[in-house]
């Protein structure tokens, strides 16, 4: 009665953890990875990543057809894309856009340009400009500098326009952006929705793909190709990655531990309640991490493929040491304490990523704790009312022969492995300056190939990654466009000495109405206007009544409205100011990015000297770094937390300091072996190896307990023995299959923890000598 | 960004690097006579490899009233190589090579790099120059509607762009010239500017070197 109310409450909970799951959102976005307290820069950073302009950038790169088409592919894709309210931009370097940048520079000038002084406009000033002027009419920019001319003598719009040609962009041909080798024609979507929205996300690229088709049938283009990148495309095509990947490998590994069980048991019935535990245990994790953290990490899901590996064997350990004629409760009885230290080793091991900063680290935590605990305890309480009566699973006399061989020869290896284990723990130790991979990308879960691409792209677009920024922040829109101001004479100065080669500010397209107000202010009246421009004429060959448009243009400027961000919507310079000028709750923040910082302390001095308050100079580069050595610090932390917490356990549970300093043996020289191949096959370590080794020694712990033990009889001990071989083979299959997956995370665990099981277990076999118990 | 404005500059460029045509050697012209025109000009021209020769320019502006002058050294070397460097009054430089244009403006920190056939017009308008400079007709008359009149002595090349975009900057080109020397050339805007361009004498082969 009591076992049939065990089985009802099982199902239950599997129903309601079914349910859980059902309504669970799940996501692969980098911000999981993101430290959930950061510092103020990294707080930019973060907020970048999660949901800034950057990340509702979507480059696009169609290539595979002669460069005329593709030009012709570009313009109907954009034509479309334009038209969908999901798009705040297209840009593909059509003149359509750029003729809209261009008006508003012009109708605009004399409130948009820093050069705009009473002194530029005096008479002494405007016979400089015009002199400047004939220099010009007689260099390659002749042509559209005598265009400006009768309006703009004091060539403002040049000014601006050097200014914005100064930066870099992308080749053309046929009217719109090119690669540079001409070989793939370049867009840039800005979605709507932030990239960390998924599914709008999925939708844009959706989007995308339909209007490249269209465009391409139009074309009849069957060859051509898109490729798409950035951060939300990352996150969209990183979850399909590994979702797909989950999904796969889940399978392969079920099928593959399911014909090795059958195998083993010879009973379908058996194979059916020997994955129980661990289907339990797998949706148990993902509904715990659902409820406690609001939705579930793509790569926690992917991690449901170790647990295939792990949570198995506590089925194997039951099923293959059942002895004939002993009904499997009793055998469960016998083996339950070294079973349950089993399991609360592995959860001291996980228990300190909960504790982890990083949402993506505390996930697994949960993950993996809830899961071997509801495996255990589906083997422990359910399992046994299940299995038919008088079940065993009958001994294979050769395989438990060998098995006993290798075991009882193995200790003579002793001295040799110990020996090898301390030389290679000597070397380790002797280059652990390089044992780390400090690429930031070693972090993404982003498949490799999908970064490749981006980069390739970026290239392709004369997009380099900005290292520095100077940042400020403001209370308000105009306090925030002010600094901006102020910081752009700073570095005006400093690229001039040569500091920095060029930088970009808010300010310039979206000038503060203070400044726009100054430019009105100091341009002179009709009349003073026209007795300087006559004056700075005297002995010039201009031809006489020229400048007839530029008097009214001034006189129209001067009480012209001023520009405001409604003024600049339509213009890809939005697009610049509101990726550079952002609202947080706590006020508004101002972004300059540099390019080509050539001495970045004698710009930190200028910055500190020019008295801007909330100023920072923000080196990206060095901010990723400092958290990725955070990320990685924290995780070395809690893992040897982690440890710590495992050996004072072993030490309460087997009270002898040799016994303990026996069982961890292994593990430890199966952490050091994992560590020198990985670094001499040419992995350097990242912190999800460092996972993978914590999850080694969860594993491995289990076989080094099950050695341990004393049994009563030799025959005892040989089933003891031949379910560790079952269940590290399992172990093997779950994981090894993980190293194949596309997501860089689950490859580095599953080749980790693989190589580390099977290395526990060879140690466990040669370090741990026990006899047979006298007492029975 | 402003490609609008970079692509009318950038035609104007080309023009100019059109303009940048380098005179050429005397050498053997069949004096065949009547039957003189453009495939014999052109197989004159072919056999010129390299050389260097003076200039000397006048722009003159509709916005001016005097013209401006330059004046400096022009350089060419089959196939596809042209220099204009101008001396006088500011040092500036215009190379086209193999299709990719460099302007190097030192007094105003300018320096870039255009690929010629990014832009149609200029494609055309620089294609058509290494074509004469080259000797390969059938690659100018792709471009251009050509005129030839005189005789191998002294002969008028005109050139008018087929091109509608080169024609919106360009209304025609003429060339002047005696035997395998281009002594000047003229080219007319369609606003009413003109560039005159006179060719002097070649320079001695010890500046041949760069």
């Amino acid at each position: 009665m009591r076992a049939r109310w065990r089985v009802v409450v099982w199902l239950g909970f599997v129903a309601l953890c079914v349910a859980v799951i059902g309504r669970t959102h799940f996501n692969t976005d980098m911000s999981a990875f993101l430290p959930r307290s950061p510092t103020p820069s990294q707080k930019i950073l973060v907020d970048q990543v999660r949901d800034g302009v950057v990340s509702r950038l979507i480059l696009m790169g169609v290539d595979g057809a002669p460069p005329d088409t593709l030009a012709r592919i570009s313009k109907a894709m954009a034509e479309q894309l334009r038209k969908q309210p999901a798009f705040a931009s297209i840009a593909n370097g059509e003149s359509g856009g750029q003729r809209r940048d261009f008006d508003f520079l012009w109708r605009n000038r004399y409130l948009l340009s820093p050069n705009v002084t009473a002194a530029h406009y005096s008479a002494a000033g405007l016979r400089a400009s015009l002199q400047d002027y004939l220099d010009l009419l007689a260099s390659p920019m002749g042509a559209l500098a005598q265009k400006m001319l009768p309006n703009d003598p004091g060539g403002e719009l040049i000014g601006m326009l050097q200014r914005l040609e100064g930066q870099v962009r992308p080749a053309m041909h046929g009217g719109v952006w090119f690669s540079a080798d001409g070989r793939r024609a370049m867009l840039l979507a800005q979605t709507v929705a932030p990239g960390s929205d998924l599914d709008a996300q999925e939708q844009a690229m959706r989007a995308i793909r339909l209007a490249f088709d269209r465009a391409c049938s139009a074309a009849h283009a069957g060859t051509a190709q898109l490729r798409m990148t950035g951060p939300g495309v990352f996150s969209v095509e990183s979850r399909a990655a590994i979702r797909g990947d989950a999904m796969r490998l889940s399978t392969i590994a079920t099928v593959m531990v399911s014909l090795l069980l059958l195998a083993i048991y010879r009973s379908p019935r058996a194979l059916v309640l020997g994955l129980l535990p661990v289907a339990s245990g797998a949706l148990a994790g993902i509904a715990a991490v659902s409820l406690g953290f609001g939705s579930v990490h793509g790569i926690t899901l992917g991690f449901g493929v170790t647990l295939i590996g792990e949570g198995v064997d506590y089925a194997i350990y039951l099923f293959a040491q059942v002895a004939p004629g002993s009904a499997a409760g009793e055998t469960l009885r016998r083996i339950w304490p070294t079973l349950r230290l089993g399991v609360l080793t592995s959860i001291c091991g996980f228990s300190a990523m909960l504790f982890s900063s990083f949402t993506g680290l505390a996930q697994l935590g949960l993950f993996s704790i809830s899961g071997l605990l509801v495996a255990v305890a589906t083997t422990r309480w359910v399992l046994p009312d299940l299995l038919p009566a008088g079940f065993h699973v009958r001994p294979r006399a050769r395989l438990g022969a060998a098995v006993m061989a290798v075991v009882d020869t193995a200790p003579r290896l002793r001295v040799p492995v110990f020996a090898a284990i301390a030389v290679v723990a000597a070397l380790l130790v002797a280059r652990h300056g390089s044992l780390w991979d400090d690429k930031l990308g070693s972090l993404s879960p982003v498949p490799h190939d999908l970064q490749v691409l981006d980069e390739q792209l970026r290239r392709d677009m004369g997009a380099p990654d900005i290292r520095y920024m100077v940042i400020a922040r403001a209370a308000d829109r105009e306090a925030a466009l002010r600094a901006s101001e102020a910081l752009s004479d700073i570095l005006g100065k400093e690229a001039e000495a040569g500091v920095l080669a060029d930088f970009d500010a808010p300010s310039l397209y979206l000038p503060s109405t203070a400044a726009q107000r100054a430019r009105q202010a100091a341009l002179p009246d009709s009349a003073t206007l026209r007795q300087n421009l006559r004056q700075a004429l005297r002995g010039l060959p201009y031809r006489p009544g020229l400048f007839a448009p530029f008097l009214k243009d001034v006189a129209r400027a001067k009480r012209q409205k001023l520009v405001d961000a409604a003024g600049l919507r339509g213009t890809s310079l939005a697009l610049k100011v509101d990726s550079l000028l952002l609202k947080r709750p706590e006020g508004w923040v101002v972004m300059l990015p540099l390019r080509d910082v050539k001495d970045d302390s004698a710009l930190r001095r200028a910055l500190h000297a020019g008295g801007v308050p909330g100023v920072m100079l923000l080196d990206l580069k060095d901010e990723a770094s400092g958290m990725f050595l955070d990320y990685r610090r924290e995780v070395a932390k809690y893992a040897l937390i982690g440890v710590a917490a495992i050996l004072f356990l072993l030490a309460v549970s087997l009270r002898q300091a040799r016994r303990v300093a026996e069982v961890s043996l292994p593990l430890a020289a199966a952490v050091v072996g994992v560590i020198a191949w990985l670094v001499w096959s040419g992995h350097p370590l990242t912190i999800f190896h460092l996972i993978g080794l914590l999850l080694t020694v969860a594993v491995g712990s289990n076989y080094a307990l099950f050695f341990d033990r004393q049994e009563t009889s030799r025959e005892v001990r040989e089933r003891t023995l031949t379910s560790l071989l079952f269940a590290n083979v399992s172990t093997v299959i779950g994981f090894g299959l993980l190293s194949f997956s596309r997501a860089p995370v689950l490859a580095a665990i599953g080749s980790t923890v693989a190589l580390g099981a099977v290395f526990s277990l060879l140690f466990s076999a040669v370090l741990i000598r026990r006899g047979l118990s006298r007492d029975g | 960004m402003i490609s609008g404005v970079r692509l009318f500059y950038t035609l104007v460029a080309g023009v100019l690097i059109a303009g940048a045509g380098t005179a050429h050697a005397a050498g053997p012209v069949d004096p065949g006579g009547a039957a003189w025109g453009l495939p014999q000009l052109m197989q004159g021209m072919a056999e010129v490899k390299s050389e260097r020769r003076r200039f000397t320019e006048k722009k003159y502006l509709k916005v001016l009233t005097a013209p401006l002058e330059s004046s400096g050294v022009l350089v060419y070397r089959a196939p596809g190589h042209l220099e204009k460097l101008t001396l006088q009054p500011r040092k500036e430089s215009m190379v086209l090579d193999q299709g990719v244009i460099e302007i190097v403006e030192p007094s105003r920190h300018v320096r870039r790099t255009l690929m010629a056939n990014q832009y149609p017009a200029v494609a055309a308008l620089v294609e058509s120059m290494r074509a004469t400079l080259a000797g390969d007709a059938s690659a100018l008359t792709r471009y251009y509607r050509t005129t030839v009149q005189g005789a191998a002595a002294h002969w008028h090349l005109q050139l008018v762009p087929l091109d509608a975009a080169a024609r919106e900057v360009v209304r025609e080109i003429r060339i002047e010239g005696r035997a395998n020397n281009i002594t000047g050339i003229e080219i007319v805007g369609m606003d009413g500017d003109r560039t005159v361009m006179a060719v002097g004498d070649a320079l001695p082969a010890s500046a041949q070197a760069k």
